[in-house]
């Protein structure tokens, strides 16, 4: 792994090839008619990344970045929400908020404040497969700022009294999310994937209730330690300032009692759907209702993986592809409809997620179902529509880079994942590789004539009749995505 | 500064794509705000920071378009912002929301490239969107480098020759496409239709703000192709408009190419933006309240008063209030409902200033079990500590420290960069404005702070909207 940190200067021209005009000529207005040609492609340096350990065996990655006198510090820890006890959802969200809450002997006012007053942020939280406590400021305040860092992240309170407001407000948070769409359909639509299991594992008002710090201490001490953890540095310092700043404080950082690993059995929880289903959450008046449909694919390390990104880049990644095209610039049915992929630790998950005007809820599924289908079979997609995606995607490469945030979230979760060396540096190339057949080829395995999960979050009184004459199997689920029968409704 | 309001962009969904670029939208340039006054406080921590600035050079053609350019040569990329001055608030009786529809007609083709704005964008790596507010349209393409002919090609075959284009089909559907909008951001939202509520009883029935920027379903329907090319013939001329370029470019050849394609589209009549409104004399001089419900089990409530435009007095001092009040875990507002009382899940304070006036909004959450009138009582109760003593002096020096880091926060990227040199531009006349903009906060003290704070937040005059879950429950 730590070969890929140093990594190698590359020149890149960016975009697809194209005769270069070496100097703009002078002559008057005159070429309306034509779309220009481009100018000469110019040189693209990929930003470097330097790495150095710690005496303790830390690892630091920095990304320099002198525009700005600002300096951003990320811990990132293995911990995420799929560390959770199984009685416990929630666990690992709830103690990194709690880190923030009260460390060191201050007070959560205490420690906003101290930070306001320095003009930094320090924060903490969790996700499904990592947590992160990060700090950013001036680089004249960044010993101060990495000391309001390391007390957050090493010597937290956990204060009871906080939690017990934490707790009512999370709660409270809960209910709300339960009655807004698209918050329900996102729940949903991760209990649709995984059941109760890894990102369907999701937090209760009973599991909030029964939460104590003496939980949130005890998740602590088992996995946020310094052998599960990796720090990404960007902004403007250097190696010779930052090292000894950090070895100062975390060199003594001992283990959690965990070694963190990355888990092999999420793929257990993982539902492929067995026949094309509709799933409807039934929200009363709702003007538009939100759509998902997908399955599971690829992992994104396979060797087709730029081969399905590029088909589903044509199919639904951009504005210009044939989803949005047809649902909101023909039909006018939507703002925006988008397919994408989801890559965690579990295989990754192909979706279309839209919303749609409720009188068109089951002409969109249909019309969905239709472009996923003829991309198969009738109307596959071209080599013009593949270069397209592929243009795109090489186009805007090097924009990610004119600041330290994509580098850092990368290397990032290259540690994470364990990607491959040239995770970043190859992406390119990988692109420029693929060829029409792949991308056909790639749709067929993972998409061509598989059953798909829809869900549809809207108003049931309008929508369903519509989306039984589909020919459907129709499932009903509560917010929650729980079943409110316990047999298929069969089509007619 | 709270910009998530009133914006309709083009585009949701993708993050990258999504989103106003988070401009301020100030009042006309008043030269004196970047002045510094005689002994004014600033923060004593940083005054030896690096100068926030932003290069530029500019330059004003023929026909009146005003060109902006700033090298940024950190990556192979270039972008191209140009702001047209017609917001909502220059909309015609009759068609609410028309701005932001016509900011959408603007990516349905024109005369010499008759097809999606984004098809021949997307496919060589482009980043593409627009947005409308009250005051301001605006359309950007970051694009690599070598494709900046291209970009400005469009940018200026829309600006010149847009109409040929246009078909009923087209804007039927985009009508269709914004009200979807509508639907999502506003009404599949829970409390999406706040903002309506909120300016419909600050501001009268005649004032530009009456109605938020995405505008109203049946104005938006009533929309004609005649509504249109007298929108695009009044405002969308290069007299109207200011491009800025910025990025990694050759500045002489940008010259060459915005000369080439923008240079022969003909000056129109100088347009007239709405630029100021006078309020009737005893405008809220009585509190008004309002009571909504949702379908959302929060009880919660918005206090707005009408406060200062941006750059005018007081503007400067409202910003630092806000985070006096509310920004932080030790901030007045958060102490007293949050965490003492336990009667709020969650409160902010923001003065969102735009051309012609500010808004100032406190809102909160009710903590389950409590009542927004207990709110209220509370917020009021913490006001009145402020105009009666005023901040601290900490707590403005702490504030100031924040705004200022805040502003090395905004130069993050080019975008954003090329985005702010318009809007200072368009707004006070000086792309460069962003250190006297700075300055505005470093001369707050909080003896100005507890004054402005008298002069506009004044009890009683202000609306007060309660929204409460439907069917009466709890």
């Amino acid at each position: 792994m730590s070969a890929a940190i140093l990594i190698p200067t590359l020149l890149l021209a960016c975009g697809p090839k194209a005769p270069p005009t070496p100097v703009v000529d002078s002559r008057p207005f005159d070429h309306r008619l034509d779309m220009p040609e481009p100018l000469a492609p110019r040189e693209f340096q990929l930003p470097q990344a330097e790495e150095a350990t710690l005496s303790n065996g830390l690892r630091v990655v920095l990304v320099e970045n002198h525009e700005v006198p600002l300096v951003w510090v990320q811990v990132g820890l293995r911990a995420g929400a799929w560390t959770d006890p199984h009685d416990q959802p929630g666990l690992a969200s709830v103690t990194m908020d709690m880190l923030n809450e009260g460390a060191a002997g201050k007070t959560a006012a205490q420690l906003s404040n101290a930070q306001r007053k320095l003009g930094s942020t320090v924060g903490s939280s969790a996700g499904l497969d990592s947590a992160t406590v990060s700090a950013s400021g001036l680089r004249e305040k960044l010993p101060e700022t990495l000391d309001l860092m390391v007390d957050v992240l090493r010597h937290p309170d956990f204060p009871a009294d906080e939690w017990s407001l934490m707790q009512k407000k999370r709660i409270q948070t809960l209910k709300a999310n339960r009655e807004d769409p698209r918050s329900i359909g996102d729940r949903v639509w991760e209990k649709l994937g995984f059941g109760d299991g890894y990102a369907g594992h999701q937090t209760t008002e009973a599991a909030y209730q029964a939460m104590t710090v003496k939980d949130m201490k005890r998740w602590y001490e088992a996995n946020v330690g310094a052998q599960n953890a990796v720090v990404l540095v960007g902004g403007d310092t250097t190696m010779a300032e930052i090292q000894p700043l950090l070895e100062a404080r975390l060199a003594d950082w001992g283990a959690a009692k965990r070694d963190l690993v990355r888990p092999t059995d999420v793929d257990e929880h993982v539902i492929q759907p067995e026949a094309t289903t509709i799933y409807l959450v039934d929200k009363p008046g709702a003007a538009q209702s939100v759509l998902r449909v997908g399955r599971f694919v690829g992992k994104r390390t396979d060797a087709d993986a730029p081969a399905f990104q590029l088909h589903n880049m044509a199919v639904g990644g951009m504005f210009t592809a044939r989803i949005n095209m047809n649902l909101r610039e023909d039909k006018g049915w939507t703002y925006g409809a988008w397919s994408w992929v989801d890559s965690n630790y579990a295989t990754d998950r192909w979706q279309v997620g839209t919303s749609v005007m409720t009188p068109a809820t089951a002409d969109a599924v249909s019309e969905i179902l239709r472009e996923v289908a003829e991309a198969g079979q009738g109307h596959r997609i071209s080599q013009a529509e593949l270069d397209n995606g592929r243009g795109y995607l090489l186009g805007t490469w090097p924009l990610g880079f004119e600041n330290p945030g994509k580098l850092m979230s990368e290397t990032e979760a290259m540690w994470l994942y364990d990607l491959p060396d040239d995770w970043i540096t190859g992406a390119p190339d990988r692109l420029r590789a693929v060829s029409l057949g792949q991308a056909h080829t790639a749709w067929d395995t993972w998409v061509r004539d598989q059953p798909l999960a829809i869900l549809v979050v809207g108003d049931a009184a309008t929508v369903g009749e519509p989306l039984s004459a589909l020919g459907l199997p129709i499932v009903k689920l509560d917010a929650d995505g729980h079943p409110l029968q316990a047999t298929l409704e069969t089509p007619q | 500064m709270h910009t998530a309001l009133l914006i309709g962009g083009l585009l949701a969904a993708l993050p990258a794509l999504a989103g106003d670029a988070g401009t301020g939208n100030a009042a006309t340039g008043d030269a004196a705000a970047g002045d510094e006054a005689p002994g004014a406080a600033t923060t004593a921590t940083l005054d030896n920071k690096p100068a926030v600035a932003i290069p530029f050079e500019q330059y004003t053609l023929d026909n009146g378009l005003h060109v902006i350019l700033s090298e940024d040569h950190s990556v192979p990329f270039v972008q191209v912002n140009l702001w047209y001055g017609v917001g909502s608030k220059d909309e015609v009786a009759g068609r609410t929301g028309f701005a932001h529809l016509f900011e959408h007609l603007m990516f349905q083709g024109s005369e010499h490239m008759n097809d999606d704005y984004f098809v021949p964008l997307q496919r060589i790596g482009a980043r593409v969107n627009g947005t409308t507010n009250f005051d301001r349209t605006n359309f950007f393409e970051g694009v690599p480098s070598e494709q900046l002919p291209l970009a400005l090609w469009l940018e200026s075959d829309r600006m010149g020759w847009l109409l040929p284009a246009l078909t009923d089909e087209k804007l039927e559907n985009q009508k269709e496409v914004v009200r979807n909008e509508r639907r999502q951001r506003y009404e599949n939202t829970p409390y999406g239709e706040v903002w309506v509520w909120l300016f419909e009883n600050l501001y009268p029935e005649n004032h530009p703000y009456h109605v938020p920027t995405i505008g109203r379903h049946e104005d938006i329907e009533a929309a004609t192709m005649e509504d249109v090319s007298a929108f695009f013939s009044t405002w969308y001329v290069p007299n109207n408009a200011s491009l800025v370029i910025s990025g990694d470019f050759d500045p002489s050849e940008a010259k060459t190419l915005v000369d080439r394609y923008f240079g022969a589209i003909p000056a129109g009549p100088q347009p007239t933006p709405v630029k100021s409104f006078d309020l009737p004399d005893g405008w809220l001089s009585e509190e008004v309240v309002v009571e909504k419900t949702e379908n959302a089990p929060d009880h919660k409530v918005w206090i707005a008063w009408v406060s200062p435009k941006l750059y005018a007095d007081g503007d400067a001092e409202l910003d630092i209030l806000s985070t006096v009040l509310s920004d932080g875990k030790e901030s007045r507002l958060y102490q007293r409902l949050v965490k003492d009382k336990q009667i709020a899940k969650d409160v902010e304070a923001y003065q969102y200033s735009a051309l012609l006036t500010g808004s100032y909004i406190i809102e909160a959450t009710a903590a389950e079990g409590h009542t927004t009138d207990e709110l209220v009582k509370e917020i009021d109760a913490v006001l009145a500590e402020l105009r009666k003593d005023g901040p601290t002096a900490d707590e403005v020096a702490v504030s100031k420290t924040n705004w200022q880091v805040g502003f090395y926060r905004r130069l993050l990227t080019i975008a954003g960069k090329a985005d702010m040199l318009n809007s200072y531009y368009t707004w006070t006349g000086d792309p460069g404005y962003i250190g006297k903009d700075l300055r505005r906060y470093l001369k707050v003290t909080p003896a100005s702070v507890k004054e402005t704070a008298n002069t506009w937040l004044v009890p009683g005059h202000r609306v007060v909207l309660h929204v409460r879950p439907e069917g009466g429950a709890e």
